[in-house]
């Protein structure tokens, strides 16, 4: 009798998560399938699950036109990674400094991390910021710099370490080790999972980021992916509601792929980001203080 | 059933002195150090734009030196003057808390729900799919959701019009998207904030389950006396985080209020915030102290249901007040 | 943790030394260093542009001939257009280096703002003297659509397709003659008369062809709110702000809104609309592309003229479709002929007034718009390696290679009295452009020009009224274009909320300063 309302329920959760993942799932398969089908169609049929008729048109047009994609995925791999891992070490730092007893002002400096959560000066200082200041238009650093630090991540991480017990580091110091080598060597091999999460959506502001590009990337060989991809399909829009900037091209404007073009660079964009999911999978499912506590 | 053991702040010793107190805080505000000074240089050194908002600015003479608007709250005049500025604000703080509440509650219940399938393979497939979302930008989800709600192009009406229905027009209905602005924001966030419960579940000490097992507590027990109170302060946290910006849309990120419904005139009534209003009204002229004066206006408004809502917190619940 | 600090420390040593091969070592690396003295004076020039291949090789050519015939060399940045205006708003407000920009009156970039505030280089001496036969080759009432206070304030580029308006409309061949439309009487018809005898037309092709759309109808364009020259009338300072005025009656700003032309034109809309000749969803769909693309409109706005009974030969299509396709045209012209206001600010060059090299930014124009083999090595690249003739004549670019995406109008003049500054194909249909193009630019020079030619409107005393009639416009303009909501009850309240959000005061305040300025004139 238990094992059969066990089974029920299993069932039951298990048909609600596929069903929910089928939501999650399914429009971008949509995607996926409008980036493949023959423009013709999607004019005259409508948008479909499965193209009527399949085509890689789109996929060749990014291509040739989007000058050196392997550059700008170099540029965007650079960016990501070093911006993310430096992201989750200062953000690790401030945070887990953040919940010590020791540091008494730490209430005073939450709330000096969480204001700019609310004001920020807008877009003409933090230009001159940028340019005028730290010199770092056209350069890859400010493609790293602006994501360097986010309060909002450090109270979200803060949090995580509240649950790192006290007597850890008790023992550690008891042990004679300094709080620097207690927070490299104990602290941070424990919150595996806060930095996987934390560092999961920081790779994907780093890897979506193309805004950042546009206002101040002007070498076309430091330019991201994400920048590229974008800037084609700008492009493109953008001559069709200009028509009377470019008259004498319309025709030739309306030939190019453009839905099915900006359904591939959305999967182009999308597609390699996706796969790190699984890589990072494992750390999610470690708790924060199994184990050690025990020891 | 009081679990949490937080850190409680060990008393300092009456013999310490503050030197010693400065010794044992200096490896932390080593630690500090890069996180400060780039929040100071990032965000704090360009935050003397607020004054953008009661300037005339222009370039020549910079922020500092522009002169001052006369008068000092002309920049703020043109949203309070604006016909729809009850609309929008209704609208802002409308969305906003339907879908703080609707995130929390949907992301709680799916991490908690994930906390019990036992099989890993499937774990981690349903997280992934439900974590998809959060990869997209609002363009690619209105491209999605234009080809899902198109008249004549789209699989609903498709599927509508296939079972011999007739075809909705989406787009031209102002109350349809009462409905579809939530269901988008709860479909891209969702898994964001499931992940971050989840992974914050992980860090449940499984003695508390063991230790509740065996004093025969039932599923939904556990739930309720060790899961929930655990999870108490990321909620909070995160709550805190809403609240501060809820007088701009979801979360601070009111592109897709945009995007998503096309910027269609005939949907405003419904579609319309305080930063699409802003955007629009500002775009033709480019004002750069308006802009910044409803910002400003914002953020005070946010400073002050935060600081209020810190306030009652503290008072319950001192652990876990933001501050 | 030892490892995950190592290893964080290896990767950025490691991914550094890999990417310094990309980092700039010097800026004048994108624009190709190579030829002669290095000190030549570098001009930055920003247009908008999606990224380029094999820029560097062409850009290297160019600047070879730059560097030889004006001791300077070109480094051209192509900024996102969606973020152009943006970013060039940032460099101007916050004091940037820049040398040469494009520079427009629409799309947020603000020429005229910009002008007023004295970020641009007053060219007006400059351009007779370093820029002669730019200069002269422009028709007068350019100059005087990018003056603010009588000095100029940009180089105008201008274009193939010449630069006096004259508006009609474009109906399918196929179904013109299958119902016996008789298009020509549409010739020089006031629009809204223009309108009602193309309704009963649109319900004829419908009935044989359910599956078109008459007329095109879309959340950004409105036929009234975008076109004042469809309604006789011309926007005073940016159109998107009330007040314009009857070319008919010239000295008045009036709220166009306010107009008989805007009432009827909404009652027809609504008409077309509950008879089904437009689309449902017009008031809030953006992209029309899909529409045009499958050729599904029967008729269509067209700007292109001459028209079919001016030169009957010509061979057109409708909106982005091929020539030789089945959507062919036939198109009537409804208009007067006049330059706008707006014509020379609608593609422009701007130099920076800070800029340490006016003299060589003007310079470089010069050469742009007179050496047509640098001219069109950037907009086309090189012949046989970018782009050819095919064997019926016609121009093609060659897949993956150099080209510039359209944008030649960026940089320089694409019209050029020998022809030689565009890529026409080379069979008779290259010929009928060239003709036509002649015919254009002939009109232009004795078109007449809008009245309020080199009127610029300061918004600032008005900006809350500004900002709160725009969004009030942005909201209601749209369904009263597309038909979507009755007219009879909408209108009055789109006028009063306007009334509500001041368009008095911004009529009163336009009044006011065109006075000003026609006294000035005078």
């Amino acid at each position: 009798m238990i094992l059969r309302k066990l089974n029920l329920s299993k069932i039951t959760l298990h048909l609600m998560f596929i069903t929910m993942s089928l939501a999650f799932i399914l429009p971008l398969i949509l995607v996926v399938s409008i980036s493949f089908t023959n423009e013709k169609w999607l004019m005259l049929d409508g948008y479909r699950f499965w193209p009527k008729e399949f085509s890689t048109a789109a996929y060749q047009y990014v291509f040739s036109g989007a000058g050196s994609i392997l550059n700008a995925y170099g540029v965007t791999i650079f960016v990501t990674v070093v911006g993310t891992l430096l992201h989750l070490l200062i953000t690790a730092m401030l945070s887990y400094s953040l919940t010590r007893p020791e540091v008494k002002h730490r209430r005073a400096l939450t709330f000096f991390v969480y204001l700019p959560v609310l004001f920020n000066g807008g877009l003409v200082p933090q230009y001159i910021l940028l340019t005028q200041v730290l010199h770092l238009k056209d350069t890859i650093w400010v493609l790293i710099i602006v994501y360097l630090v986010s309060t909002v991540n450090v109270l979200i991480m803060k949090n995580f370490f509240r649950t790192i017990p006290d007597s850890l580091i008790e023992s550690a110091r008891m042990d004679g080790s300094g709080e620097i080598r207690t927070f490299f060597q104990i602290v941070l091999p424990l919150s595996k999972p806060a930095l996987a999460t934390i560092g999961l959506f920081v790779t994907i502001a780093y890897w979506n980021d193309w805004m950042t590009a546009s206002l101040y990337i002007e070498s076309p060989n430091l330019r991201p992916l994400q920048y590229l991809l974008q800037s084609l399909m700008n492009n493109i829009g953008y001559l069709q509601s200009n028509a009377q900037a470019s008259q004498s091209m319309e025709a030739a404007i309306g030939m190019l792929p453009s839905e099915g073009a900006r359904m591939a660079t959305c999967v182009l964009a999308i597609g390699p980001i996706i796969l790190l999911y699984p890589l990072l999978q494992k750390y999610f499912e470690k708790g924060l203080t199994i184990g050690a506590v025990k020891e | 059933m009081k679990v949490i053991t937080n850190t409680k702040p060990s008393l300092p010793n009456k013999s310490n002195r503050t030197i010693r107190s400065m010794r044992r805080q200096l490896p932390f505000y080593l630690m500090m150090a890069p996180g400060l000074i780039f929040i100071t240089i990032l965000f704090y050194i360009p935050m003397g734009g607020v004054l953008i908002a009661f300037k005339d600015y222009n370039a020549r003479d910079g922020i500092f030196g522009s002169p001052w608007m006369d008068p000092l709250f002309k920049n703020f005049e043109f949203f309070f003057k604006s016909d729809v500025a009850r609309t929008v604000t209704f609208n802002t703080l409308f969305y906003n808390l339907l879908e703080a509440v609707a995130v929390t509650i949907c992301a709680l219940t799916i991490a908690i729900l994930l906390n019990e399938v036992k099989n890993k393979f499937l774990s981690a497939t349903y997280k992934g799919s439900i974590l998809l979302p959060t990869f997209l930008s609002w363009i690619v989800i209105q491209y999605i959701l234009f080809s899902l709600l198109s008249v004549d192009r789209g699989i609903v009406n498709s599927a509508i019009t296939g079972n011999g229905g007739e075809a909705i027009n989406w787009y031209s209905e102002p109350s349809y998207w009462r409905i579809i602005l939530p269901i988008a924001y709860l479909w891209k966030n969702v898994g964001y904030f499931s992940v971050l419960y989840v992974a914050a579940i992980a860090g449940i000490n499984p003695d508390y389950y063991e230790a509740a097992e065996l004093d025969g507590a039932s599923k939904w027990q556990k739930i309720r006396h060790i899961t929930l109170p655990l999870l108490k302060p990321t909620i909070i946290v995160l709550s805190l985080l809403w609240v501060g910006k809820l007088f701009n849309g979801g979360l601070g990120d009111w592109n897709g209020f945009y995007t998503l419904p096309n910027d269609a005139g005939a949907l405003y009534q419904t579609t319309d915030v305080i930063d699409t209003l802003v955007f629009r009204s500002l775009k033709k002229i480019n004002d750069y102290g308006m802009a910044s004066a409803i910002g400003l206006y914002q953020a005070v408004v946010g400073l002050f249901l935060v600081l209020i809502s810190n306030y009652i917190i503290k008072k319950k619940d001192p652990d876990n007040a933001l501050f | 943790m030892k490892k995950f600090a190592s290893l964080l420390l290896s990767v950025t040593l490691l991914l550094s030394i890999f990417l310094a091969g990309c980092t700039p070592k010097d800026k004048s690396s994108t624009g190709g260093s190579a030829s002669g003295d290095d000190k030549l004076p570098e001009l930055t020039f920003y247009m908008m542009n999606s990224p380029v291949n094999d820029f560097d090789r062409i850009m290297k050519k160019a600047n070879d001939i730059i560097s030889k015939e004006i001791g300077a060399k070109l480094n051209l940045i192509m900024v996102d257009s969606s973020t152009y205006a943006d970013k060039m708003n940032l460099m101007i407000n916050s004091g940037d280096d820049w040398d040469l920009a494009f520079t427009a009156s629409w799309g947020g970039i603000n020429f005229f703002e910009n002008a007023a505030k004295g970020a641009y280089a007053d060219l007006t001496d400059l351009l007779p003297k370093y820029a002669p036969e730019t200069y002269s080759r422009i028709p007068e009432g350019l100059w005087d659509g990018v003056k603010v206070d009588n000095k100029i304030y940009a180089m105008v580029n201008y274009q193939q397709w010449g630069s006096a308006k004259r508006n009609g409309f474009g109906f399918r061949k196929d179904l013109v003659e299958e119902t016996g439309f008789d298009w020509q009487a549409v010739k020089d018809k006031p629009t809204i008369e223009a309108l009602e005898m193309i309704g009963p037309f649109l319900g004829d092709a419908l009935k044989k062809h359910p599956e078109m759309i008459g007329f095109e109808t879309s959340s950004n364009y409105s036929l009234f709110a975008n076109d004042p020259l469809y309604w006789n009338m011309e926007a005073v300072g940016d159109m998107s702000i009330p007040g314009w005025i009857n070319l008919d009656n010239p000295d008045k700003v009036i709220n166009q809104y306010e107009t008989e032309d805007f009432a009827k034109f909404t009652k027809i809309m609504r008409d077309w609309y509950n008879k089904g000749y437009v689309r449902k969803d017009g008031a809030t769909v953006k992209d029309t592309s899909p529409d045009r693309k499958a050729g599904k409109f029967v008729a269509e706005k067209v700007y292109s003229w001459p028209d079919h009974i001016d030169y009957p030969s010509q061979n057109l299509a409708m909106s982005m479709n091929d020539r030789d396709g089945k959507a062919t045209a036939l198109t009537v012209s409804n208009t007067r002929t006049m330059i706008p206001a707006g014509a020379g600010s609608t593609a422009a060059i701007a130099v920076n007034s800070e800029s340490k090299n006016i003299e060589k930014a003007v310079q470089l124009i010069e050469l742009l718009n007179t050496n047509d083999d640098l001219y069109k090595l950037i907009t086309l690249g090189e012949e046989g390696i970018d782009y050819k003739y095919n064997e019926d004549g016609v121009y093609t670019p060659i897949e993956g290679k150099y080209n510039f995406n359209f944008n030649e109008w960026q940089i320089g003049q694409s019209y050029s009295p020998t022809f030689n500054r565009a890529p026409y194909d080379k069979n008779e249909g290259g010929e009928t452009a060239k003709e036509t193009q002649k015919f254009i630019y002939e009109t232009d020079k004795t078109a007449e020009t809008s009245p309020v030619t080199g009127f610029v409107f300061d918004p600032s005393p008005v900006k809350t009224q500004v900002a709160n009639c725009s969004a009030v416009a942005a909201e209601m303009i749209p369904a009263l274009s597309a038909g979507s909501v009755d007219p009879d009850k909408v209108l009055p309240d789109f006028l009063k909320r306007l009334k509500t959000a001041g368009v008095d005061d911004i009529i009163k305040e336009k009044q006011a300063q065109y006075d000003a300025w026609k006294k000035a004139k005078k």
